[in-house]
């Protein structure tokens, strides 16, 4: 029963030896030590650093989670020898997080379970558990160790079960259906029986290089020169294996846990080491103007994504002579793209439409099919040469214009477009284009079109159409659509 | 005082090691324009690759007209040289923007084309720039329709690029642009009422191709030029416009398809 206005949520170790509990109401805690410095509960600001200080967990293993409210997962499977153990990465990791001011419990287990539960009911803050004695370890436990969330734990712990070794080697069946399958599951979780994974924070790079300096970095020099010294070993990393990537991300470890990232993109397959350089070498230029490396960088890691075997066909054209320029044209493309969004950069693909703005498409260079489009078969083959008689610039989109026809269903003989009168001298036409009326709402097919090209007297050639037709007595309305040269 | 002419010589070579791209080297491939009579009135006997061209429209009005002379001069570039082309432009919405539909019956293959879509002038220069470092291009374009850094310096730095690299770049400008550039031609271009190709007198008649007033302002040896034009855009070749040219068909039916 929560009443009586503010309570603490949350203490660190000072407090709680002058006797303040989480739960408290703020006027007891208060009594007991005046002293008391209390903020205000944030759990949404809380939840936002848990996250920074999940990607600058990244510097262990590329496998994070956060863990609301208040963990972190690491998954250091085959990353801890890297730290020289175990031990060292968790030493490592309780000396940096007090660095920062955090008091912070280490659980090191064979499962999330298990390190879960000495991190936040062992004795020491930092904890590490054998393989062997994982079932040992949690049996002094209680049983709200096992991150089960129910009533269960308060009606288990009125018939005995008091920890986690009142538990192993109980009948199962029995428990599930007294307490529910969770129960069971989160033992199992705990014990190794049953798979856990944690889903990592951010996405798992394929290849990574990455250096660690003892002395940290401060000028973007030395930044640029780390990069090229990692570049080469992923990039040798990446044609040993036959394998090319197309996203590629340098992380910057600042001293203080602040985490900065540049990626850039790639269209084809990438593994040389000077096109890493460049492309990421220009995001690093441009960061030049706010540029602010704290105290220093402390370790920048190099991250591959997006890999795949570069194919023999991609091998082969880059072997044939001459080809160094087509691999200019890739870079220049990834160039524009890194600097200036790889949707501004486009190809023009035909689209089946025959209304004149649906019937082309600029399609990302990324996004691009395999095989260009041929333009002059698409236009013989499926429009019947349609594309004759367009204009080569089209008004974004059509604007009114009032004009004035001689025989209903003729071209006009003046027109006003942008308070300029014209007067026709020369007219083709019309040609009709019919709405689309599949796939399409039935409110919102719009009138038939018929277009006339028209020059007027002083030799401007211009794209104009009536919307809708005089027999059905629909009001036609003129538009201006698109300029001949 | 007599200078001997081995100084001369010497002097005269020191001076073209350290002169700009405006003249381009002898040995640079021409573009033909496919009409004897313009490539004659070019200093080079054609349009040279390897630096900048400027066109701009004789007023507002005639801003379609340029882009239809600068498609004209793209599509003899695309003939005549293998590989992509660069088209930069700004995004606003007020400018004129190429329909690929519309360049497939003008006689250019869309799917050549890489459209390259910038926020500011300042970006556009920066992408000419670099497209004009890159020789496996047909071409660079860039539209200005209005210009606000675009000057000597900066079309300087495109012309040193495209020398050094062989590309060609058209630079599309507003029809106000004025003052000095290191572009190797400029051209004004006005539209012009076309010729149709029959009249049957009960109707109006029909459009005929294309046609512009062709002002070439600026050319290397100072000589001012004027053209009638017409693009022919089945043979993809620009065409002097003659009254005496223009006959009716040796047979006396319609044309079976109307043309743009």
């Amino acid at each position: 029963m929560v009443s009586g206005g503010a309570r603490i949520m949350a203490v660190n170790s000072i407090a709680v030896r002058t006797g303040v509990m989480v739960d408290q109401t703020l006027a007891d805690a208060r009594a007991l030590c005046p002293l008391l410095k209390v903020e205000d509960y944030d759990p949404a600001g809380d939840l936002a650093d848990l996250d920074k200080l999940c990607h600058w967990c990244i510097r262990y293993s590329p496998r994070v989670a956060v863990s609301p409210p208040d963990g972190i997962l690491i998954d250091i499977t085959g990353a801890s020898h890297l730290m020289g153990g175990e031990d060292k990465l968790a030493d490592d990791l309780f000396r940096r997080l007090s660095d920062f001011g955090l008091q912070a419990r280490i659980g090191v287990a064979k499962t999330i379970g298990a390190a879960w539960a000495v991190s936040h009911f062992g004795n020491a803050p930092v904890t590490i558990v054998d393989d062997k004695e994982t079932a040992a370890a949690l049996a002094g436990l209680p049983i709200s160790a096992l991150r089960v969330w129910s009533d269960a734990n308060d009606r288990l712990e009125q018939v005995g079960l008091k920890n986690i070794g009142a538990l192993i080697g109980k009948p199962r069946a029995p428990l599930a259906a007294r307490y529910g399958e969770d129960l069971i599951r989160r033992l199992d979780q705990a014990l190794g029986h049953r798979d856990e994974s944690l889903s990592a924070i951010a996405p798992l790079p394929d290849y990574r290089t990455s250096s660690a300096f003892p002395e940290p970095l401060l000028l973007l020099a030395q930044i640029q020169g780390c990069l090229e010294s990692l570049a080469g070993p992923l990039a040798k990393l990446l044609a040993e294996k036959g394998y090319g990537g197309r996203r590629f991300s340098l992380s910057l470890y600042r001293i203080d846990g602040d985490v900065k990232s540049l990626s850039i993109r790639t269209g084809s397959l990438v593994q040389q080491s000077s096109v890493i350089v460049r492309l990421i070498g220009e995001k690093l230029a441009a960061m030049k103007e706010d540029y602010d490396p704290g105290c220093g960088f402390e370790l920048i890691v190099l991250n591959a994504y997006e890999t795949k075997i570069v194919t023999a066909r991609q091998q082969q054209l880059d072997q044939r002579p001459g080809t160094g320029e087509q691999s200019a044209f890739d870079m220049l493309i990834d160039r524009y793209g890194n600097r200036l969004g790889f949707d501004n950069i486009g190809h023009f693909v035909p689209y089946q439409s025959h209304i004149p703005e649906r019937s082309e498409r600029l399609i990302s260079v990324t996004d691009m099919a395999p095989t260009p489009t041929d333009w002059p078969d698409f236009a013989n083959h499926r429009q019947h040469g349609h594309y004759a008689g367009r204009p080569i610039a089209l008004l974004p989109r059509p604007e009114p214009i009032t004009a004035l026809a001689e025989v209903p269903d003729g071209a006009p003989v003046r027109f006003d477009w942008r308070r300029v009168r014209h007067r026709v001298i020369k007219a083709e036409g019309p040609e009709r284009i019919a709405p689309e009326w599949w796939g399409r709402l039935p409110r919102h097919v719009e009138p038939t079109r018929d277009y006339f090209r028209i020059e007027d007297l002083d030799g401007y050639r211009f794209w104009i159409f009536r919307l809708g037709l005089y027999e059905r007595q629909e009001k036609p309305l003129w538009y201006m659509h698109g300029l001949f040269p | 005082m007599t200078i001997p002419a081995r100084d001369i010589r010497e002097l005269k070579q020191r001076i073209s090691a350290i002169s700009d791209g405006a003249e381009a080297p002898m040995d640079a491939p021409l573009i033909s324009t496919g009409c004897l009579e313009i490539d004659l009135g070019l200093p080079s006997a054609g349009l040279a690759t390897g630096t900048v061209h400027e066109i701009a429209g004789a007023g507002y009005r005639d801003r379609s007209a340029a882009l239809g002379f600068t498609l004209g001069l793209t599509a003899r570039l695309l003939k005549e040289r293998p590989g992509p082309l660069i088209w930069c432009q700004l995004r606003d919405r007020d400018r004129l923007h190429i329909h690929a539909p519309g360049l497939m019956a003008f006689g250019i293959d869309p799917g050549r084309i890489t459209k390259v879509t910038l926020n500011q002038e300042a970006d556009l220069l920066w992408a000419m720039e670099e497209a004009l470092d890159c020789p496996y291009l047909a071409g660079v374009i860039g539209i200005l329709w209005s210009e606000k850094l675009y000057n000597f310096t900066s079309s300087r730095r495109l012309s040193l690029r495209a020398k050094k690299s062989g590309v060609t770049a058209l630079m599309v400008r507003s029809h106000r642009a004025n003052g000095t550039s290191t572009a190797k031609t400029r051209w004004r271009i006005a539209n012009a009422p076309s010729e149709s190709p029959n009249h049957d007198k009960t109707a109006l008649p029909r459009l005929g191709k294309a046609q512009w007033r062709v002002d070439l302002t600026r050319c290397g040896n100072g000589f001012e030029k004027k053209w009638d034009v017409v693009w022919n855009h089945e043979a993809i070749r620009f065409d002097l416009a003659s009254r005496v040219a223009n006959r009716a068909p040796v047979s006396a039916q319609e044309p079976a398809t109307a043309t743009g």
